[in-house]
């Protein structure tokens, strides 16, 4: 199996999707010429030309709106908005436009809509470039959210997302940018609702997504030479939300600890968490922990900004703490 | 106020640590966060660092000490304010809450609050463990934080080769002594140590008395209307009364009160105790008047429903426990101010000596105790005598002047 960087296969899912289906378009700031500030579409805007890889104008509003027209006449269009942060410029397209309109106009049009937003920090970019906001596009009924931590994943995700008929909010880490890993090769799709078992453990589930899941993985790491055997579940998406298998793990180690870089007051981790306390409750063998960001804006200094992120001692501390 | 820094518990099979070195001195100035010192246990290292700004007051062991899971290391504080020398109470145990050692430094604490009340601390897991197989978990001792009660805990005392054997015995239950309770004790009491009570015991044979209730309920369906044993037995005894009246006498100081009015109780076991509702004019009312009343009293007594003027003012009372199939005989206490007390006991079939021949007859076992200082012997041997009589031949019981 090749390996790919994240970049690499977030750029392959497209191309993939592009060849199979002449409906697919890419429009994004810069994605053409320029290939994306990352790099994600690099390539694209020479193969397909300049009828399926737009630049646009610097307006996220134009970006959503262009694409739920296009998406509501049948197009399959993928959005790149650099920074999940700008999506507060087009929220209104997002949540009253794309998510509803199926359902305004009674299925009459689909909504194959794709908004790819770079998420997180530890780059050093500050309290406008660095959030999580995964908490907002999941209280949107009518989206699907889902989040990426591995170039596998990422390009199984994407590839899904564009073959979805509903909005999907594909959410991809900017620090995993230069990640490398097996990716399989062609197109290949992961359906969503589906959460990835990363490790198998019997004392502990550690829940997480995108980056925070790798953090995770390290602290099971550590944790084992303690004596605690972690369980360490990759969510990859947030709705639809595997809750079989939260409840499955849970059953099994009786024990949680939900990590996500997002804040943690109103996080995706506290939805969890409910949802635990009520269809899990005579499973759960200690209290659901979470470890998340401070409420506070994510700091530009790198020694905040590592201060800030959840890292492995966190959830190493969090998952003592049950014991 | 002092705060105390205490070993934490950094692992699943961690019992004790070792103080590695101090970072701090006693008389450092500590602002929260600082390291303070650093503590090893078998699997690893940690440094622990201040909860709080304070002066570093007492350091309580020195590198090599081995101390258990919260046992104090240090005591943080203002200079000059003093140390408790024992363990305080646990709610001004800090537990320390920096980043790097956390929720885990805590106090054990009994799952049980310490003065034995309020609640178990036990997880929805070890809740739900011990309710499927049937364990008390308010009895075990908990090994999660804080002394919680985990699944772990439920398994292995549901594991241990014989499960109930490591657990603590059930606690002492204990229930007030007061009201029916209380009130039935006292008049028990009362009459024991009152009256010199003798017991006399007989048998009779019931073939005659079961075919007349048979007889007397032919052709009645409504189980209500029909004639039970103890309705027969209150119309026998308030007969024969008539005949000893003495058997029905009430002593009052220093008189002995013959009976007007025979009035017959029946024990009654309700929840909880008993209680003895009265039959009034028993000799003078019919037995299906009697049978009415009784079954009557009987359903109010068991509904808790009796009214003051359904109790007190007995001659003398029966206490029937042969429905429980048991006793063959007993000693019942009277009854005060009465002076004599019927126990019906079971009743068996039983080989029998007649005309020469041995028949299988159903005897009951009858039990008078009367009042000594009222009642002798004799009268009271009479008196059963009657009773055996009216029990087997219970016709003379109707015609007999």
């Amino acid at each position: 199996m090749p390996i790919m960087t994240y970049v690499d296969a977030i750029r392959d899912a497209q191309r993939q999707e592009m060849l199979r289906d002449p409906d697919v378009f890419v429009a994004g700031e810069d994605v053409a010429l320029m290939g994306s500030s990352f790099g994600q579409t690099a390539g694209l805007y020479k193969e397909f030309g300049a009828g399926r890889v737009l630049d646009t104008p610097i307006s996220e509003g134009q970006i959503v709106s262009l694409g739920v027209g296009a998406a509501a006449m049948g197009l399959r269009p993928v959005l790149s908005l650099d920074f999940c942060d700008f999506m507060g410029c087009c929220m209104d397209e997002i949540l009253n436009q794309a998510a509803k309109m199926t359902y305004m106009l009674n299925g009459q049009v689909g909504m194959p809509l794709v908004i790819r937003a770079n998420i997180g920090g530890e780059i050093g970019a500050a309290a406008q470039h660095s959030q999580c906001l995964e908490a907002l596009f999941t209280h949107i009924p009518g989206l699907k959210v889902v989040a990426s931590s591995s170039p596998r994943n990422a390009k199984g995700l994407l590839s899904q997302a564009i073959r979805d008929d509903s909005p999907v909010i594909v959410l991809e880490h900017k620090a995993l940018n230069g990640m490398s890993g097996e990716v399989p090769e062609g197109a290949f799709t992961i359906p969503f609702g589906k959460a990835e078992t990363r490790r198998a453990g019997r004392d502990l589930t550690l829940l997480s997504w995108s980056k925070t899941l790798l953090k995770c993985l390290g602290a099971a790491e550590s944790l084992e030479k303690e004596g605690i055997d972690a369980e360490v579940i990759d969510l990859v998406s947030l709705y639809p939300l595997d809750m079989d298998a939260i409840l499955a793990s849970v059953e099994k180690t009786g024990r949680v600890v939900i990590a996500h870089e997002a804040v943690e007051t109103g996080g995706f981790g506290g939805e969890i968490a409910a949802r635990l306390a009520d269809e899990g409750f005579d499973l759960l063998d200690a209290p659901i922990k979470r470890v998340a960001a401070p409420f506070a804006p994510v700091p530009f200094s790198a020694a905040l900004e590592r201060l800030y992120q959840p890292d492995e001692n966190r959830i190493m501390a969090a998952a003592r703490s049950l014991f | 106020m002092v705060t105390k820094l205490v070993m934490p518990k950094l692992g699943l099979t961690m019992k004790e640590g070792m103080i590695a070195r101090w970072i701090k001195e006693e008389g450092d100035t500590l602002k929260k966060g600082d390291d303070v010192l650093e503590i090893e246990t078998e699997k690893l290292t940690d440094i622990l660092e201040s909860p709080v700004d304070g002066t570093l007051l007492r350091m309580m062991g020195r590198p090599g000490d081995s101390l258990p899971i919260a046992a104090v290391l240090a005591y943080i504080g203002e200079p000059g304010e003093p140390i408790p020398e024992e363990a305080a109470a646990p709610d001004s145990a800090q537990a320390s809450d920096s980043a790097q050692a956390p929720e885990n430094a805590q106090a054990p604490e009994s799952a049980q609050a310490p003065d034995g009340r309020g609640k178990v601390r036990a997880s929805p897991a070890a809740r739900a463990l011990a309710g499927r197989i049937g364990l008390d978990y308010a009895l075990l001792s908990g090994t999660g934080p804080g002394g919680r009660i985990v699944k772990r805990d439920v398994e292995a005392a549901a594991a241990s080769p014989q499960p109930r054997a490591g657990l603590p015995a059930p606690p002492p239950r204990s229930v007030p002594y007061a009201g029916m309770r209380k009130a039935i004790g006292s008049a028990m009491s009362a009459s024991w140590s009152a009256a010199p009570m003798v017991t006399h015991h007989a048998r009779a044979d019931m073939t005659e008395l079961f075919a007349l209730r048979s007889r007397l309920n032919e052709g009645i369906e409504d189980g209500g209307g029909r004639i039970g044993l103890l309705d027969i037995f209150v119309k026998i005894v308030a007969k024969a009364i008539g005949s000893f009246p003495i058997m029905g006498a009430t002593l009052s100081g220093d008189e002995i009160i013959l009976p007007g009015n025979v009035n017959i109780g029946i024990a009654v076991a309700v929840e909880g105790g008993l209680v003895v509702p009265v039959v009034r004019d028993a000799g003078r009312k019919d037995l299906f008047a009697v049978s009415r009343e009784a079954k009557g009293l009987v359903a109010k007594a068991r509904g808790k429903a009796l009214a003051p003027g359904d109790v007190g003012g007995g001659s003398f009372t029966i206490s029937s426990i042969g429905g429980y199939g048991s006793v063959d005989f007993f000693t019942p206490i009277i009854n005060q101010p009465e002076s004599a007390i019927l126990g019906i006991c079971r009743t068996q079939d039983t080989p029998v000596a007649r005309d020469g021949g041995i028949v299988v007859r159903p005897l009951i076992g009858l039990s008078l105790t009367f009042d000594h200082r009222v009642i002798d012997g004799a009268p009271a041997a009479e008196f059963l005598a009657l009773l055996i009589r009216y029990v087997e031949n219970p016709l003379r019981a109707v015609f007999e002047g």
